[in-house]
């Protein structure tokens, strides 16, 4: 990437039918997929039957009845597939799973605020929006682009209702809402539930695919970098 | 172009939530909340009296009313501290082919040049790797290695060094046929030359 990010994160995203109480510390330690030392210090936040949270040193954790979500803000970035992968493959084979989610989050400041709002400008062209009487004065940081999503269908290298959406917003962790630009690239891919191995190819898909998956949101990322570059 | 994206219309979200995200908290009591009153209104269903009599059902955030009164949640947790972050400047994947009594020689794969196969050779000091993965070295072992900034806590930045050893999927019978199938379908296309 041109600009170093400040903060940055991916995290996997499964959607299926999950049991979140027996996703504690202990479950992860008496299967060998995160070593005592590390659990012994994990902060469990919620262990109950609708909603399990606990985060370690590396790995943040959130599990609820429909949804499993494990992510890391820590390189190497690939500990989350390969713990993902261990969890459904070798000890929950019978969960169903019908869609995943890779997403990479970024967080990085504009080289000054003139190009955080050419940014937004870019993405976001006022002029369409003057009819509201606003005149987006580029000098607040309280008007222009709040949120932006686009979405990717169709994408070639999965089943279909696989998607890619890149959110872009001002950061609320760094820059003071003056120069901080979030980006979150979430790389989603889905499959019909009812083929017998749908969940399979799921997992193939996210063993297969995850490199090349942050290699794309990076790209993604690297260009928006670009468009947020100026005096 | 623009897109219907109301959530009737499109899939369900793989998205992110809390940590990581632009969220102000890493988490906040509000996603509890939002659990919790989702499992209240699925219980709502035949199982609880006092819970089939609500007035209705989600109430303003951290409450949940009932037709005798309001159920409130405890004032809100304060988020636990921020984890420092690594953001890899430069990443390798390697495996080992020697190991000596302070160092191992491994062959490494530099991903952040977009490299498929091992270009370089290194010679690694034992201390830089942690006690647990010094125990489980192994010839053929393979780890990530990278070099970045890490962002404490506090938000100050220094640069590291960091080598994790990884615990990859084992092979499954799946595993296996799937190789099987594949050495067979090239050996087909080179007998059928």
């Amino acid at each position: 990437m041109r600009t170093k990010p400040e903060m940055s994160g991916v995290s996997v995203v499964l959607l299926g039918s999950f049991n979140p109480a027996i996703f504690t510390p202990a479950w992860f330690v008496m299967h060998d997929l995160l070593p005592k030392s590390v659990a012994d210090n994990a902060e469990l936040q919620v262990a109950h039957r609708h909603l399990c949270v606990f985060s370690t040193e590396w790995l943040q954790f959130e599990v609820t009845p429909d949804r499993f979500q494990a992510g890391t803000q820590q390189a190497p970035v690939v500990r989350i597939r390969d713990l993902v992968l261990r969890v459904f493959r070798e000890h929950l084979f019978h969960t169903p799973v019908g869609a995943f989610g890779i997403n990479r989050d970024v967080h990085f400041r504009a080289t000054s605020r003139a190009a955080m709002n050419q940014l937004g400008r870019v993405l976001a062209p006022v002029e369409p929006w003057k009819a509201i009487g606003n005149e987006f004065d580029p000098t607040r940081s309280d008007s222009g682009l709040a949120s932006l999503t686009m979405r990717q269908s169709k994408v070639e290298d999965r089943p279909t209702g696989g998607q890619i959406n890149v959110k872009v917003e001002p950061s609320n962790r760094i820059g003071n809402g003056q120069t901080g630009v979030y980006v979150q690239v979430n790389d989603h891919y889905q499959i019909d539930e009812s083929r017998a191995d749908g969940r399979e190819k799921l997992l193939r898909l996210l063993e297969d695919g995850f490199d090349q998956s942050i290699q794309r949101a990076d790209s993604i990322v690297d260009h928006l970098m670009s468009l947020a570059t100026g005096p | 172009m623009m897109l219907q994206t109301n959530r009737s219309a499109t899939v369900q979200s793989t998205e992110q939530l809390s940590s990581g995200t632009n969220l102000e908290s890493e988490f906040t009591q509000s996603r509890i909340e939002e659990v919790v009153c989702q499992a209240l209104e699925r219980h709502h269903v035949g199982t609880a009296p006092h819970v089939r009599n609500a007035e209705e059902g989600i109430g303003e955030r951290g409450s949940f009313r009932f037709a005798n009164g309001e159920v409130s949640f405890p004032p809100p947790m304060p988020p636990p501290p921020q984890k420092p972050s690594l953001h890899a400047l430069q990443e390798w994947e390697g495996y080992v082919v020697e190991i000596n009594e302070n160092d191992f020689v491994a062959r490494l794969v530099d991903l952040t040049a977009g490299k498929s196969h091992e270009t370089e050779e290194a010679t690694i000091p034992l201390d830089e790797i942690s006690e647990r993965d010094a125990a489980n070295l192994r010839i053929g072992g393979i780890f990530r290695w990278v070099i970045g900034y890490e962002r404490s806590r506090e938000g100050t930045r220094r640069r590291v060094s960091h080598i994790v050893f990884r615990d990859l999927p084992r092979m499954m019978k799946g595993d296996f046929q799937a190789g099987e199938e594949w050495a067979d379908k090239i050996a087909t296309a080179f007998n059928s030359r």
